[in-house]
Order: structure tokens, then C-alpha cells, then sequence
């Protein structure tokens, strides 16, 4: 359901050498160009856009590594 | 030691080679340092040097114009912090070119403990020392300006000193560009890039390390309680606010400098996250620095009197009797002693900058060492390692240059499209006149050339191109690349790749959850499929090349010319960090070359364990701290 939300948000900060739409949900982002510094910039606009905050405990690389494992850690804090 | 010709060597160098080292910070007139005039701005000149602050000298640079025009306003450019400052260095330099072009003087410096400035980052609380930076130098432009109006201005974290200062000096412009509000939640952001580093890891250290930079539990202490809501400006502080034009800017803090009677203007401006690109890709926001200006014009006025830069130390003195200064690299055959108001652009047209760092005894009979740009990473290295570098080798008794090649840092190009390309054309020429300038000026006969990455590229070339006896030694870190042509990417090459990727699917193998991935069907079976197949390949090639050098006593371009450094008695110190593929690289191209070079003691192999391509750890910092300081004293002392 937020799948397409985080494709955009992917497109516009993630800076990946591919495009972001030719990827499938569990394709590893890191292995597709993601870097740490363009992760912060993701976190900070999935965020803004859905208004929640990641905890320190979803703060890793698995919770960034694909758009699937994104999807249900949005999905898990808008349900709390 | 030989004695200079006074006539032709800057005052600072023949002082340094004649007088005790135990001298306390030179005090040099402007008037006696030569400038740069801006690639972009013809009319703007820079220059550089160090201001005295409350802690220790602060490294700087002035824009200022040789127009007789003035807006008696002087800018104080805020640097943003930790990557983003190394990111943004390229643009502050346009933002101050084109806010002095309008006829503001504009200075900016490196914050105490970062870049070019003194001091390490840990253990203290650096923002007060920060603050205290600004403050110092703000109040020696009053000094020398009374009448002069004065304006921060920062991006990012830089926006945020910015503010804080404004409000004790009673700043009369404010430019604060995407500023942080509160310090907590700039905070997390820090601490989700360590968390998202792909070597992170849990310490109870007393620090954090985020990106290869460090902050100290005290600095993040206070960082923590920053919040801009509650720190109010004077009414009388005209204030900008720049914000990204792609994101999502929050209007509590506009609103509260309002509420506050504050003139505030807000724009939302194109360019922000190319600007904070990695070094290579950062874009300049031309429109953005342009808007700056145009704002800064409208609130100040012009008179017909040309701007004088303020008095700065041309070195400084360092732990353990180092000193440290900057340079004109090509500043062979001219006078030093022209006025501001005598600069024509026709003279003292200087382009290539370095650092120069020397011990408390110069011995001009051992090789000086240049290090050489890494990426389109200005002369303090990533993460500030260079800087630590030239440290240590001072310390250790020999010379040490970080030099900024043509169009990198702070060395310019006429030619503003190649600006910023790591691998520029004119890096051997440039490694020449570098030569010929220390060699004028007595410092050193031979040299040894080293650097990370595309720094090793430079300094493999430079072995080869310049030779023996003026070579002494080539140190090459990480190398990548070694035939650097036109039109490759500056994205990973593909035998570097495969090389990478066999690194991490060794390391893979012993992973159980990597193996679990696997069996779950969540590992992507086409990369693994794709890798086999290439490194496959890879290997077929590497038999090949060995079998022919064996056999044939064929040598691929790399065997020969390690042989052609080797054989001219050139040593060569392969620095190579575990995780990295460039001992893989020279070993699948020139395996028996290296192995007889490693055997006769010509080619030495140092691999430090755990370390990255950066060294973006401390503890792999250090470690490279502590080989560089050993390999120096045993080898000169």
C-alpha cells in the first residue's frame, strides 16, 4: 500500500544508479548503489511524509535494505 | 642546510629555514601575501591564512574585491559540519567569490580540531570552542571595521553557529541555509549514518563516529540541548532563509523569528542536494548563492573604496614544535611584497595552493612528502586524514606537503567544466612546479609521493613520469586505478568490482545469516549468478597474464611499470587496507613482479586489518598514524 510512496521517495533521494522502478520489493537496495549517506536522507523523508519517527531499534541497514522490509516498517508504525 | 635566495622565496619559508622553530605565531601583514584571483570572479581575490582565536589559530580564507567597490560589509561564512563540510567545500568557495564580488569581505575558516585548523576532534566539547571561533574573528573584522556592517551566515549545522553567534554579536544580516533548529534531532540523524554504516558496529566508546568523523560525547551532549525556538535574535538582525526547493520545510522556526518582529525573508531555493553530493558529483547552486547576494545587496549599500583583507598569521605553531602554513605552489619568480591596492590581474596570479607542515628541524638532505588530492576531497583528505598525516611525518622529522592539484580544493582551474574531476590532466605538471617550488625554496632536494586512492593514481604516475633521483619513494594507498583514461567512470571499475565482490562473498561464506538468506530464497540468486560468471572470467584472464609473464616473461602495462619505478631504484610502499581490492588488483595484473619485488625488500606490502578505503574509522586512523610515524623515524632518524 505505501509501496509507491517509498518508490518516489527512493527516486527522488536514493540516488541509485538504476531505475528505482525496474527493482522489485525484495531486491537489496545497498547492492543497487544505496549509500549510508543517502539512507539518512530517506529515513528523514519517509518521515516527513508519514509523519512517524523510526526508533532506534528500526534505525539499522536491514530495516533500509529493500522496499518490501520499508513497507512493513511503515506498516508497523502507523499501526501502533 | 642552504641558504635561500632571499629575493625569491616568500619571507615565512626563508624565516622557517633560518630562525629557531620555537617562535611564537608570525604576524604577517596582508600586504606581504600574495592572492588568487577567482576562476569565476576576475575581480576577486583570495587569500590565505590563519586568525588568532581564544583556543588556537583558526586556517582561513578572505574573498575580497580589487574593484574599488565596497558594500562595508563583512561576511563570515559558517561551514556546516562532519561529510557535509568536506561536500560543501567547493560551493563555499563560489558563495564567498560571488558575496565578495558584490563588495562584501568574506572569510572562511575551518572550525578548531576540523580541516586545515589545529587540534584534534576528541575528547572536548568543540561547540562552545566553535562559537568562540566565530566570535574571535568577528570581532577583529569590528576592530579593524568599526563602521563595517557584519553577516553570518551558514549552512546546515554552520546555519546554526551562525544563529547563535548572531544573537551575541548582534549580527546585522543573518543567511541561515537549511539550518538545524534542534540540536536532538540532528542528532539522530547523525546517529542513524553511523548505525547505517556498513562497518557499524556497538562500542562504549566516548564518542560516535558517523560518515569517518567524530564527536565526542561531550560535543553531542551539547549539541543535544540546541534549540534555535528559544534563542531569540534582535529585532534590528535582517534575517534569510534558505530552504530546499524539494523538501518539506518546517515553518515553526520562520514563524517564531516573525513573532519576534524579525525582518525574515524565506526563499526555497534548487541546488541543496547536489551541493551535498560526494565530492566527485557536488554541483554548485549557483542560483541559490546568487539569491544570497541579490539579498545581501538589497540591504546594504555600495561606496566607491576598494576592500582591504584583514591581518592574519601566515603559520602557526602545532604540538610537539610542528608548524604549519600554507603555500603558492607556483610562486616561483614572484615578489611577495605587492600591496592589495597594487594587484592588477595580470600579477601574482597564483592557482595551486598546498599545505605545507614542517617539523621543529628542517633536515633539507631527507625527501620532503607530497601527499596528492584522494577523489575531488580538498587537501585535508577524507575524513580530515591527510591533515593527520602531514602531522604525523612532521613529527616524525621530515617535511610534508598536501597539495591541492589544479581544479581540486583549493587550487583552481580556468577551465570551471573539469572542476572537480578527480583525475585531472595537468596533476604531473602540477607535481613538477610543486617540486620546482620546494626545490627553489630549499626545502627539499627528493621527495616521496603518496596518496589515497586517486592521490595513489598520481603518485604511481608521478614515479614514472619524474623518476629517480628525484624521487625517493613512491606510497600508494589504496589505489583503485592505475591507467586512469578519459571517459572511464569514476563509479567502480569492473575488475575492481569483481575483486570487491569476491571479498565479500568470501566473508559471505562464513556468515551463517548470510547462508540462511540464501536458503530462504532471499539472497538476489541473479547478482550470485552474475558474480560466478564474471569472476570466472576474471580468473581465466589472470591465469592467462600469469602464465604469459612466467612463461613468455610477458609483462601486462602494470608488471612493466612497476619494474621501470623498481629498476630506477624507486622503492614502492603499497599501504592497502583488508577490505579494499588493491593489492588483488596489482597481484592478478603483476603477481611475480610484486612477489620479487616484496622479496628483494624494493616493493613493500603493508595491509592493515579492518581498515576501509577511507579509513573512516578512528582506530584504522590511528593505526595508519602509528605505521606512518614508525616508517619515518626508522627510515630519517
Amino acid at each position: 500500500m505505501y509501496a509507491s510512496t517509498i518508490r518516489d521517495i527512493l527516486t527522488k533521494h536514493a540516488r541509485l544508479p538504476h531505475d528505482v522502478n525496474t527493482l522489485t520489493l525484495t531486491d537489496d537496495l545497498y547492492d543497487n548503489g544505496l549509500t549510508s549517506l543517502s539512507t539518512v536522507n530517506i529515513m528523514l523523508a519517509i518521515e516527513d511524509a508519514f509523519d512517524i519517527e523510526f526508533p532506534d531499534t528500526k534505525l539499522n541497514r536491514k530495516t533500509f535494505s529493500s522496499i518490501e522490509s520499508l513497507v512493513e516498517t511503515v506498516t508497523e508504525l502507523l499501526n501502533r | 642546510m642552504l641558504t635561500p635566495e632571499p629575493n625569491s622565496i616568500p619571507t615565512v619559508l626563508s624565516d622557517a629555514i633560518h630562525t629557531a622553530p620555537t617562535k611564537t605565531f608570525v604576524e604577517t601583514q596582508p600586504s606581504s601575501l600574495p592572492y588568487l584571483f577567482s576562476p569565476s570572479c576576475p575581480q576577486v581575490a583570495r587569500q590565505f591564512g590563519y586568525f588568532a582565536t581564544k583556543s588556537a589559530p583558526v586556517f582561513a580564507w578572505q574573498h575580497f574585491s580589487c574593484a574599488t567597490i565596497t558594500r562595508k560589509t563583512i561576511v563570515i561564512l559558517c561551514y556546516p559540519m562532519g561529510y557535509e563540510y568536506t561536500h560543501s567545500h567547493r560551493s563555499f568557495q563560489h558563495w564567498a567569490d560571488q558575496l565578495a564580488a558584490i563588495g562584501c569581505l568574506v572569510i572562511r575558516f575551518d572550525y578548531s580540531s576540523t580541516g586545515d585548523s589545529p587540534g584534534r576532534e576528541l575528547p572536548d566539547d568543540l561547540l562552545p570552542i566553535w562559537l568562540a571561533n566565530i566570535t574571535a574573528i568577528a570581532e577583529q573584522a569590528r576592530t579593524a571595521y568599526p563602521e563595517h556592517q557584519l553577516c553570518l551566515a551558514g549552512l546546515r549545522f554552520g546555519a546554526t553557529l551562525a544563529y547563535l553567534a548572531a544573537q551575541t554579536l548582534q549580527a546585522d544580516h543573518l543567511i541561515v541555509w537549511e539550518p538545524i533548529v534542534q540540536g536532538r534531532r540532528y542528532l539522530r540523524e547523525l546517529q542513524a549514518l553511523a548505525k547505517f554504516g556498513v562497518d557499524s558496529e556497538e562500542t562504549d566508546a566516548d564518542y560516535t563516529e558517523f560518515a569517518g568523523f567524530l564527536m565526542s560525547h561531550a560535543t553531542a551532549k551539547t549539541l543535544k540541548t540546541i534549540n534555535l525556538m528559544d534563542v531569540p535574535l534582535l529585532p534590528s538582525t535582517r534575517v534569510l532563509c534558505i530552504y530546499r526547493e524539494d523538501g518539506n520545510h518546517n515553518n515553526d522556526f520562520t514563524n517564531q523569528l516573525q513573532v519576534q518582529g524579525i525582518q525574515v525573508e524565506i526563499q526555497c531555493q534548487p541546488g541543496y542536494e547536489d551541493m551535498l553530493a560526494v565530492p566527485h558529483q557536488t554541483l554548485v547552486p549557483h542560483q541559490a548563492i546568487a539569491a544570497t547576494a541579490t539579498w545581501l545587496a538589497q540591504g546594504t549599500r555600495c561606496f566607491s573604496e576598494s576592500s582591504q583583507p584583514l591581518p592574519m598569521l601566515s603559520e602557526i605553531n602545532l604540538e610537539n614544535e610542528i608548524q604549519e602554513q600554507g603555500i603558492w605552489y607556483d610562486a616561483i619568480g614572484t615578489a611577495a611584497t605587492s600591496t592589495a591596492t597594487t594587484v592588477q590581474n595580470d600579477s601574482l596570479q597564483h592557482r595551486l595552493f598546498a599545505i605545507l607542515t614542517r617539523p621543529k628541524t628542517v633536515n633539507t638532505k631527507h625527501p620532503l612528502v607530497i601527499l596528492l588530492n584522494s577523489g575531488a576531497v580538498h587537501h585535508v583528505g577524507p575524513n580530515r586524514v591527510y591533515t593527520h598525516v602531514a602531522r604525523t611525518i612532521a613529527e616524525a622529522g621530515l617535511l610534508c606537503v598536501r597539495l591541492d592539484i589544479e581544479g581540486l580544493g583549493d587550487s583552481f582551474k580556468p577551465d570551471l567544466i573539469r572542476e572537480n574531476h578527480p583525475f585531472q590532466t595537468t596533476t604531473q605538471a602540477n607535481l613538477a612546479t610543486a617540486m620546482d617550488y620546494l626545490k627553489h625554496c630549499r626545502l627539499a632536494q627528493d621527495f616521496i609521493v603518496g596518496g589515497i586512492c586517486s592521490g595513489a593514481h598520481a603518485a604511481f604516475h608521478g614515479g614514472l613520469s619524474l623518476g629517480a633521483p628525484v624521487i625517493r619513494e613512491v606510497m600508494l594507498i589504496n589505489p583503485l586505478v592505475f591507467y586512469w583514461q578519459d571517459g572511464m567512470t569514476l563509479d567502480i571499475p569492473g575488475d575492481i568490482q569483481i575483486a570487491q565482490d569476491s571479498k565479500y562473498y568470501s566473508s559471505s561464506m562464513r556468515d551463517p545469516k548470510k547462508w540462511l538468506k540464501f536458503l530462504t530464497g532471499k539472497a538476489s540468486t541473479a547478482s550470485i549468478v552474475k558474480f560466478i560468471k564474471d569472476r570466472f572470467v576474471e580468473r581465466a584472464r589472470v591465469i592467462l597474464k600469469h602464465l604469459r609473464e612466467s612463461v613468455l616473461n610477458e609483462h601486462s602495462p602494470l608488471s612493466a611499470d612497476l619494474l621501470r619505478i623498481t629498476h630506477a631504484n624507486i622503492p614502492i610502499s603499497l599501504l592497502i587496507s583488508a577490505s579494499d581490492p588493491g593489492l588483488e588488483l596489482v597481484k592478478s595484473q603483476a603477481r611475480r613482479t610484486l612477489k620479487k619485488g616484496q622479496s628483494s625488500g624494493i616493493i613493500r606490502v603493508k595491509t592493515f586489518a579492518g581498515a576501509n578505503h577511507t579509513f573512516s574509522r578512528l582506530q584504522h586512523r590511528n593505526d595508519l598514524m602509528a605505521y606512518m610515524h614508525k616508517k619515518f623515524s626508522d627510515e630519517y632518524q
